[in-house]
């Protein structure tokens, strides 16, 4: 039957707690268990499945998860509902007188009664006015050290006026001039001396703290943009290869343009050599070749043409 | 010799306290037959009421732990005491040696007229 399974929390303990309470519960020496087992955050408890049948009602489920669980149940025999049940049949049964013997009151829950000068009880006080009056207690204590004083009761020695001095300091702290001056004076100190001695050296521990925390968080940015830094040293190196290899290559076209340029020269040279030499040849063997005749009759055909031109030109 | 400690309570609760009637022991209440309060007594009713009282050395006993405790749960126990518990405990022991050093310095009150 699925349909009523309740989730039911009991305290986490491992096997080493379960060890140690078990020798603790039989030996009187052990008596705090060590720091490791300490509270945990949340709780020490697990969620642990217990199967119940239909028609289990929420208080028989509460009185259950106070069971100890089976392997537990060996450390202490101690039975929480059986318990509780016998106190309530003992204490809270039909003889209990409720009327002049009620049940336990936690005295923190209840407020100290009324006090007057710091330690005397106000019913004290209160019981005293109806035979002396308002001042009958300050009469009677005053007064009554003053006269055992007197009567040699209280002996007074060469200390006893010292206790005298006390009760006049703090009348004259009474007067409203030197109290208003206090009111003012003493709280201005201590707040000086709290905050030089407590909330300074906090607020400079915490200053600090912080200080870390941003400089750990600074080298914590700083490490993740390490990589660009890594990117750019390759880039760089990578630059200066680039530059290595174009030098390398304008040196390598330079040295090859410079053969190449050599020979071009050369062939020029040699061609133009050979077109001085053969035209030098060709009109050194026309020149020899010319006879004074020619000569003669060259001239003549070139002054005869220029007759020709000059009748047809325009100056 | 030792059977005499057999019928003695030494250690337990008083014999007139019953749970099933007083409820859970507390230490400052008095659980014997109620009797009248001592403020409310004539002078005449005194040494009466003084005789009814248990006066052996575990009655004193219990008197002293029950003035004990109610005093710790009105003045000390309470929210807000501020030490006042402490201050009257003080007190209290500055009164004892009071009177243990009352003849300590009795030569010197030779006063002749007071």
């Amino acid at each position: 039957d699925w349909s009523n399974v309740h989730y039911l929390t009991r305290p986490d303990l491992s096997q080493q707690e379960k060890q140690w309470f078990k020798e603790a519960y039989k030996s009187p020496y052990k008596l705090y268990p060590p720091e490791k087992f300490l509270l945990k955050r949340g709780g020490n408890v697990v969620v642990e499945y217990v199967r119940v049948p239909v028609g289990t009602t929420r208080r028989q489920m509460i009185e259950k998860s106070f069971e100890a669980p089976e392997d537990e149940k060996d450390i202490a025999p101690f039975d929480l509902k059986k318990q509780w049940a016998w106190a309530n049949k003992v204490l809270f049964g039909p003889q209990r007188d409720m009327k002049n013997y009620p049940s336990y009151v936690d005295p923190g829950t209840v407020p100290r009664p009324e006090i007057v000068h710091k330690f005397v009880p106000r019913s004290l006080f209160d019981a005293m006015v109806p035979y002396s009056g308002v001042t009958g207690f300050y009469v009677l204590s005053v007064g009554g050290v003053f006269a055992l004083v007197g009567k040699g009761v209280i002996v007074s020695t060469y200390a006893l006026s010292y206790f005298f001095y006390f009760g006049i300091a703090w009348a004259f702290t009474k007067l409203p001039p030197v109290r208003r001056f206090l009111d003012n004076r003493v709280p201005q100190l201590t707040n000086r001396l709290n905050e030089m001695y407590y909330v300074g050296p906090i607020q400079q521990k915490k200053d600090h703290i912080s200080a870390c925390i941003a400089a750990a968080q600074q080298t914590k940015d700083m490490i993740q943009q390490l990589p660009k830094l890594y990117d750019v040293q390759i880039e760089n190196v990578d630059l200066q290869l680039e530059n290595n290899y174009r030098d390398r290559l304008k040196q390598a076209f330079t040295e090859v343009k410079s053969r190449l340029d050599c020979q071009v020269a050369l062939a020029a040279t040699k061609a133009e050599l050979e077109k001085d030499y053969m035209i030098d040849w060709i009109t050194n063997q026309v020149v020899q070749n010319i006879t004074p005749d020619l000569e003669k009759k060259n001239i003549q055909s070139c002054l005869a043409q220029l007759q020709t031109l000059s009748k047809s030109a325009k100056i | 010799m030792g059977n005499a400690l057999n019928n003695t309570n030494l250690g337990g609760f008083p014999k007139e306290y019953n749970p099933r009637i007083h409820g859970a022991y507390q230490a400052d209440r008095f659980y014997g037959t109620p009797d009248k309060p001592f403020s409310s007594l004539k002078v005449n009713e005194v040494f009466q009421w003084l005789n009814r009282r248990d006066m052996s050395l575990t009655g004193i006993a219990r008197f002293y732990s029950r003035k004990l405790y109610s005093h710790q749960r009105r003045y000390h126990l309470s929210a807000g005491s501020k030490g006042v518990g402490f201050v009257h405990f003080a007190l209290f022991f500055s009164f004892l040696g009071f009177i243990r050093a009352y003849k300590h310095d009795r030569h010197l009150d030779d006063g002749k007229y007071h």
